[in-house]
C-alpha cells in the first residue's frame, strides 16, 4: 500500500520499501516511518553566532545536531555530504530526545539548534527533542529553509524560540530551477513563525549571476520589511563554490556590501554580512542612534554593550531575546 | 409618503437574468466557503511518521571530544 507524506509541500506518494524525495520518510508495510529518528550524524556545540543567529543569546553555546536527509535538493548545498546522503550509506550516533537536554546542559549550552541538513524532514525527532529540552529550561533554534506544510509548522512553532530560515531568493523559478522546490511556502512558513512568536533571523546566500541583482535584493527586502517588519534581522551570506556548482566563482565582497546597502536603503533596521570579514558587517547598531550594541568579528563576542536588551545611550528596545 | 414611481418598481422586480446573477453569485461563495473548510481540514489532518527501531546506516558511539569541536558544517 502506498503512502502520501504530508510534511512538506512535495506531498511525496511513497511505494512500500521506498522513501520520499528526503531519503529519510520509508514507507514501511505501508506505514510512513521515519528511519532517522534518535540517530543524528551530526552533533556539535556551536557559538550561537555561526547559525547565524545575532539577535538570539549572543555569546552562547548551542548544542547543535542534524541527522542525514533534506527535502530540498539545492545545487549550491554547501553540507551535501549529510543533506544529500542515503541513511544506509551514512554513520549516526544514538541520542534519544531524553536524553539530549542533559548532554546539551553538561555542555553549558543553553539552547539547542536542529540544523546542518533541514530539521523539516527529521520533523519528529526535532519535535520531541524540543518538547524535552524545554521541560529542562533550554531553548530551541531551527535553522531550515522552511519547506513545510502549515500544520506541522504550528505544531513545532509552539516549543521554538529562535529560527533563521534560509530566503534563497525571492524568485519562483531560482527555487524551481536549483533547489528543486518553490518559492511560496517559503514566504508562508517566514509569516507564520513570526506570527506565533519566533524570533525569526533571515538569512539570503547570494550566488553571483543568479539572484544577486538590485532588483532580487531589493524585492526580497521590501517583503521583508511589509511581511515581517522591518527589525526582523537579515543575513546576506557569501557563496563558494561546492557541489554541483563549482562552476561559478564565490561571492565579491563588493556584492555583499551593495546588498547590505540596499537593505538599508529599504529600511531594514538590522542587516549583516557572513562568510566573509568585513568592517562593521557583524556588528549591531541601535537603529536610531547608531550607537554600537554587539561587537563581533566572527562568531566572537567582542563587546555586549546592551543593557537588559536596550540601547545604553538612547534606551532604546532592541529586537531580539538577549536573556 | 412619497409616492412610487414606475422606475422604482422596475427597479425591484426579479427579472431572469438577475435571478441568475443572484444564483451564480450564491454558487460562488458557497464554492469559496467549502474550499476554504477543506484546506483547513486538510491542513489539521497531518500524520506524524511512526520511528524506527534501527538505523539502517552504521551506528557508532557518541564522542566527547568530536561534539565540543564547532563543526565543520554550515549553519
Amino acid at each position: 500500500m502506498t503512502v502520501r507524506c504530508e510534511l512538506c509541500p512535495k506531498f511525496c506518494v511513497i511505494e512500500p520499501g521506498q522513501s520520499g524525495e528526503c531519503r529519510i520518510r520509508v514507507n514501511v508495510d505501508g506505514k510512513l516511518c521515519a528511519v532517522t529518528y534518535g540517530f543524528p550524524s551530526a552533533v556539535h556545540v556551536d557559538p550561537v553566532e555561526k547559525k547565524p543567529l545575532n539577535h538570539f543569546l549572543p555569546g552562547t553555546s548551542i548544542y547543535s545536531l542534524a541527522t542525514v536527509g533534506c527535502n530540498l535538493h539545492c545545487k549550491n548545498c554547501q553540507n551535501w555530504e549529510i543533506s544529500q546522503c542515503n541513511p544506509e550509506d551514512a554513520s549516526a550516533m544514538r541520542l534519544p530526545p531524553d536524553r539530549l537536554p542533559q548532554l546539551a546542559k553538561r555542555h553549558g549550552c543553553k539552547s539547542v539548534a536542529y540544523t546542518y541538513t533541514d530539521p523539516i524532514v527529521y520533523y519528529e525527532y526535532a519535535l520531541d527533542c524540543s518538547i524535552k529540552a524545554r521541560e529542562l529550561g533550554l531553548r530551541n533554534v531551527l535553522v531550515t529553509a522552511g519547506y513545510i506544510n502549515p500544520a506541522p509548522l504550528r505544531e513545532l512553532c509552539k516549543y521554538v524560540d529562535a529560527a533563521n530560515i534560509d530566503l534563497k531568493a525571492f524568485s519562483d523559478k531560482f527555487y524551481r530551477e536549483v533547489c528543486s522546490a518553490t518559492l511560496k511556502p517559503v514566504l508562508d512558513t517566514l509569516v507564520t513563525a513570526r506570527s506565533m512568536g519566533v524570533l525569526v533571523e533571515v538569512t539570503n546566500l547570494l550566488i553571483p549571476t543568479l539572484n544577486d541583482g538590485d532588483t532580487d535584493i531589493r524585492n526580497l527586502c521590501n517583503w521583508i520589511k511589509r511581511n515581517l517588519g522591518a527589525e526582523t534581522p537579515i543575513h546576506f551570506s557569501r557563496f563558494f563554490p561546492r557541489y554541483k556548482m563549482r562552476h561559478l566563482p564565490s561571492t565579491p565582497p563588493e556584492t555583499l556590501e551593495r546588498a547590505r546597502q540596499i537593505a538599508v536603503a529599504s529600511g531594514l533596521q538590522h542587516v549583516y554580512a557572513g562568510n566573509v570579514f568585513m568592517r562593521d558587517a557583524s556588528n549591531t547598531r541601535c537603529p536610531s542612534c547608531h550607537e554600537l550594541l554587539v561587537e563581533r568579528v566572527g562568531y566572537r563576542i567582542l563587546a555586549n554593550n546592551l543593557d537588559d536588551g536596550k540601547c545604553p545611550k538612547c534606551r532604546k528596545e532592541i529586537h531580539g531575546v538577549w536573556k | 409618503m412619497p409616492k412610487v414611481q414606475e422606475g422604482d418598481t422596475r427597479r425591484m422586480e426579479m427579472t431572469r437574468r438577475r435571478f441568475g446573477a443572484l444564483l451564480a453569485a450564491s454558487g460562488i461563495a458557497c464554492a469559496a466557503g467549502f474550499r476554504r473548510v477543506v484546506s483547513n481540514v486538510r491542513d489539521a489532518r497531518f500524520v506524524r511518521a511512526v520511528r524506527a527501531c534501527v538505523f539502517p546506516g552504521s551506528v557508532r558511539p557518541l564522542d566527547k571530544t568530536e561534539v565540543d569541536k564547532p563543526s565543520k558544517w554550515a549553519g
